[in-house]
């Protein structure tokens, strides 16, 4: 297993800060990628106000945050942001974030389904050469 | 220049009519530095300004301060606080529909159309209606990460885009790294993809609806330029011009894959001095 979807309690990175990664605006830009998140994490639109974040967990053993996001007109949770959990002061390791944030996309597309196929993402990724694909 | 309350940037160089140089995804307006001189030199003045999102023009943060109307709206902006007369527009990629589409709002004002690599109307090219790798490479999600930490569109999308792909690294990589940086200066090279409309509820299908329809009604002399090697928009999108606007002339083939600027300057610039010099609309 590459990624493990964890609890906040189930979280073994002490004193962390929060180190953004990425913002998705548009979630729902293609049908099935909103629904993997309400899907996994068990979302309905009362964690709209006030609920909690979601957890991962890669390969490598680092973890990582998933906010929801809302706006208005859209379903909830309109996007997400990932922010890496590292602890207190030390440094990021933007390349190792990275394969672990490729890891996700690997997890997640097979989840989304319909069209989206994980041969198609390590096809593209290869084509761009990310260095995991 | 401030335009619609963004800082716009634009190079603006020579005396005489004026000519505006319009890129696309994800390059800017360093993309025409071979055909400024050239036209200089034959006597215009020329305008390539950097969309807003690109190059050295300002980088909003948020997805959603960016549509192909707001696009539109920001280039009829820049070209009438400069004062623009007797424009002539050479369009390539998003280009195309920005330039095309403040031709249609201001046809009097425009003297010639030069159009390359781009299109005009709702329906996707197969290219962009596959996922892989295109809509992949958008995807929610996938998106940022692929567009925007890896940047994948400058470090690999177009050397792709290019036949002469090692005087592309050697001459142009460099340049269009440098106004890609880091992660949000990227950020309008993954919106744009997803504007281009799918299906016919999408955003921007109705502006696209709009232009294809208003074109058929321009009488502004056109010129179809188009790479040989094209594969974003394929042969038949040169014919669909041709049948858009039966005044235009060509198409004429060039090498050039995507990116034919970067290819085959020279013989561009001089396709379109015969066109400026004898196929514009007359005073």
């Amino acid at each position: 297993m590459t990624i493990e979807i964890i609890g906040i309690a189930d979280l073994r990175t002490q004193e962390y800060r929060t180190v953004f990664v990425m913002v998705e605006e548009r979630l729902g830009h293609y049908a099935g990628f909103r629904e993997a998140f309400v899907e996994t994490f068990g979302l309905t639109p009362a964690h709209a106000d006030g609920g909690a974040p979601g957890y991962f967990r890669a390969a490598s053993g680092r973890e990582y945050q998933i906010v929801f996001m809302s706006r208005s007109g859209q379903r909830f949770p309109s996007g997400i942001e990932i922010h890496a959990l590292v602890p207190r002061f030390d440094p990021v390791d933007t390349e190792a974030v990275d394969e672990d944030v490729w890891r996700f996309l690997e997890w997640l597309i097979p989840r989304v389904g319909g069209e989206w196929a994980l041969e198609d993402l390590k096809a593209t990724g290869k084509v761009y050469k990310i260095p995991w694909a | 220049m401030r335009v619609n309350g963004y800082r716009m940037h634009y190079v603006d160089e020579g005396a005489g009519e004026p000519v505006l140089l319009l890129h696309g995804n994800p390059t800017w307006s360093f993309l025409y530095r071979k055909f400024i001189p050239p036209l200089v030199a034959a006597g215009f003045r020329v305008i390539a300004p950097d969309h807003i999102g690109f190059g050295l023009s300002e980088r909003p943060a948020r997805e959603h301060d960016f549509s192909l109307e707001n696009h539109i709206a920001n280039l009829a902006e820049f070209i009438r606080r400069l004062g623009l007369i007797r424009l002539t527009v050479v369009c390539q990629d998003w280009g195309g529909p920005l330039g095309l589409a403040c031709a249609v709002l201001d046809p009097s004002n425009f003297k010639g159309l030069v159009v390359m690599n781009t299109w005009a109307w709702p329906e996707p090219s197969a290219f962009h209606s596959a996922v892989f790798p295109w809509r992949m490479m958008h995807a929610p999600v996938v998106g940022p990460y692929l567009f925007q930490r890896r940047n994948i569109l400058v470090e690999r999308g177009l050397y792709l885009s290019v036949v002469y792909r090692e005087r592309f690294l050697e001459e142009a990589l460099p340049a269009y790294r440098f106004v890609m940086p880091d992660y949000d200066s990227r950020l309008l090279t993954r919106v744009f993809p997803r504007l281009i409309p799918l299906r016919p509820d999408d955003r921007s299908a109705a502006t696209m609806r709009w232009l294809e329809r208003s074109l058929r009604e321009l009488d502004i002399p056109a010129l179809i330029v188009w790479g040989k090697e094209e594969i974003v928009f394929p042969a038949a999108c040169a014919q669909r011009f041709k049948a858009l606007m039966p005044q235009a002339k060509g198409p004429l083939w060039v090498t050039g894959s995507h990116f034919l600027q970067e290819d085959s300057p020279q013989e561009i610039c001089g396709h379109i001095l015969d066109f400026l010099r004898g196929g514009g609309r007359q005073p």
